[in-house]
């Protein structure tokens, strides 16, 4: 593989990070050239975190979920990103990464109890602090899950969703990336009337070994 | 801004990194620090090589990426020689490019063909600098 330290030309960078993730996470730091693409970093260096975490998910079984969130919050820093937790922001957000030129990414955070639960903190994102405009046009609802079979809890919350907000104008989608442990729900922004995405995380945590 | 406070910055953001990035990221911020004139800046990948004195395949990377990132301590810029001249593109304008698969050179109007393999990637300092003064 070619070193990071000859590398010359966009081209050669780019074939690199196709092979390494860390350099992946350099090329999309060095392209963040709008609301979308900052958005975009910002949420596959969420989906580097789930994966860390999921590996590791015996270090997490006691954690309440503002430390959890706080180790995301270390990964993005560490990522490049100015990410936050609890800034004043319309409230207290539980992750907050901003960019120099102006660019916000706002995500909840919840531990699954169910439904109702996760719907609190889908409101709380998208009716409190998002504000909707043109500089922040997406955000995140992570979703620490403690139990075994992520995915039927975040096709539950899903269902829920869909039978609660589609009346609203909420539309739910598949990851495009394929990921199935995440899904996008469309609506428009209350405040600014323009719209929004949110992107909802499973992040599994169960750890139970049988042996 | 003081390079005390970059470096107290540096501590608290990367203080879950290993300590070879946080060390890495800190060894270039201090050679920007000590440059007479940091806007003339121009480094290439084997110069951040060489100052951060670093792992390639792990640290050197998010090393970059940390100072390319949010806190503007760095910023990549693109040169390419088209006719006979040199050109230098921003980020933004290379990552534009890149999503619709054509580079224009400003000056000719004509486009630059395999602009991505003639694209040369330096770093220069960041806003985070400009600020400073």
């Amino acid at each position: 593989m070619t070193a990071l330290g000859s590398i010359q030309t966009l081209e050669e960078l780019e074939q690199l990070a196709s092979q390494n993730r860390a350099i992946g996470t350099l090329l999309r730091i060095i392209k963040v050239t709008c609301p979308t693409t900052f958005s975009n970093a910002v949420i596959e260096a969420t989906c580097e975190w789930i994966e860390d975490a999921t590996r590791q998910a015996h270090l997490y079984r006691e954690l309440k979920e503002d430390q959890i969130t706080l180790f995301l919050i270390t990964h993005l820093k560490a990522s490049g990103f100015d990410a936050t937790h609890d800034t004043v922001n319309g409230g207290h957000c539980d992750v907050v990464v901003r960019h120099s030129k102006g660019y916000i990414w706002l995500a909840e955070a919840k531990i699954h109890d169910g439904p109702k639960y996760i719907k609190d903190g889908y409101l709380q994102l998208t009716s409190r602090y998002a504000h909707g405009t043109d500089s922040s046009p997406a955000g995140g609802l992570l979703i620490y899950i403690f139990k075994p079979n992520a995915k039927k809890f975040l096709d539950e919350w899903r269902e829920a969703l869909d039978k609660e907000f589609s009346a609203e104008g909420h539309k739910t989608q598949d990851c495009p990336s394929g990921n199935k442990l995440i899904f996008i729900s469309d609506l428009t922004n209350e405040r600014s009337g323009l719209p929004y995405q949110v992107n909802h995380f499973a992040v599994p945590l169960f750890f139970s070994p049988r042996a | 801004m003081k390079l005390e406070a970059i470096m107290r910055t540096i501590d608290a953001d990367l203080s879950r990194s290993p300590p070879e990035v946080r060390e890495a990221v800190k060894k270039v911020v201090n050679y920007i620090a000590s440059q007479d004139n940091f806007k003339s800046l121009l480094l290439t990948f084997a110069h951040i090589k060489t100052i951060a004195n670093t792992s390639e395949s792990e640290n050197l990377p998010f090393a970059l990426a940390y100072l390319c990132g949010t806190r503007g301590y760095l910023a990549a810029v693109f040169e390419i020689e088209d006719h006979g001249e040199i050109i230098r593109f921003d980020a933004e304008e290379i990552s534009k490019a890149g999503e619709i698969g054509v580079l224009i050179n400003p000056h000719s109007g004509e486009e630059i063909q395999d602009f991505k393999s003639r694209a040369y990637i330096h770093f220069i300092a960041g806003p985070s600098w400009s600020n400073a003064e």
